[in-house]
């Protein structure tokens, strides 16, 4: 996909582990583990705006666009 | 969602409980079928009688089933009133075909509601119904759903062959609206297969 998820540069910024950040969210591990992996096919308003709230960042941090050529 | 899920999950207890509760009684009385058909089975066929008696109401009477002596109560005698080509009749055999009737009947209503309590089961623990495990249950019960409208008229006509030498089972409305039933079931079934396609899509975003 063209949307790459950038949570781990984030994660790895505010120096916040996986589970420390699953237990802040509200998330299971495997289902945060899948975000940060790019495994799954869409994130929620809900889920990305406590993400956000709990890295302190703009949801524009968190995801990146790159064009892919065809 | 969280507490929409939790309401859910509330009221699929109390529904979990009630068929729960159905399920132990129709045992109950799939076991007392069981052993009354036995008990049947082991006595004399003279001590099978059935007798005209008042009603006691607006000079109405009944055909009452009475076995040694005492009264087991009223009987069709539509089904009691079949003859051999000797012209003799068989009490006990008829009695005893359809208590095999009401058995068969109640274990598979038994099964069915099992497979209903085992989906149940399922949402009360916060799982997912949409699972290709539930559309196996579901077909299950389309298919015991059309055994039961199919085999209660099958074992009266095997049993009346046997005994009499003459088929004398009856197909009624009842039966089709079970048998409607069971393809009812079969496409809930069907739909289930949707919602899993729904499920997975839900499961694969964060």
């Amino acid at each position: 996909m063209a949307i790459i998820v950038r949570l781990d540069r984030v994660m790895a910024d505010r120096k916040m582990s996986l589970n420390e950040l699953a237990q802040k969210v509200g998330m299971s591990n495997v289902n945060l583990s899948n975000l940060k992996t790019g495994k799954m096919k869409g994130i929620r308003f809900e889920t990305m705006n406590a993400i956000c709230e709990v890295l302190d960042c703009q949801p524009g941090d968190l995801f990146e666009f790159t064009k892919e050529e065809k | 969602m969280e507490k929409s899920l939790q309401k859910l999950k509330n009221g699929m207890r109390v529904d979990t409980i009630i068929t729960l509760a159905i399920c132990i009684i129709l045992g109950i009385f799939a076991l007392a079928n069981i052993v009354e058909t036995v008990v049947c089975i082991t006595k004399d066929a003279s001590v099978f009688q059935i007798e005209l008696s008042d009603t006691g109401a607006n000079q109405s009477q009944e055909y009452r089933l009475y076995i040694e002596g005492k009264e087991y109560g009223v009987v069709d005698y539509n089904n009691y009133g079949l003859y051999d080509w000797d012209g003799n009749t068989n009490y006990k055999a008829v009695t005893i075909i359809s208590k095999i009737k009401e058995t068969i009947n109640c274990l598979i209503v038994e099964s069915i509601l099992i497979l209903l309590y085992l989906i149940l089961l399922t949402v009360k623990k916060g799982n997912s119904p949409f699972t290709k495990k539930s559309v196996v249950m579901l077909r299950i019960m389309a298919g015991l759903c059309i055994a039961l409208a199919l085999l209660s008229p099958v074992i009266g006509m095997v049993g009346s062959f046997v005994t009499f030498g003459h088929y004398a089972g009856k197909i009624s409305a009842m039966n089709l609206y079970i048998l409607i039933m069971g393809v009812v079931f079969g496409l809930i079934g069907e739909i289930f297969k949707y919602g899993i396609m729904l499920q997975e899509d839900s499961d694969s975003i964060a």
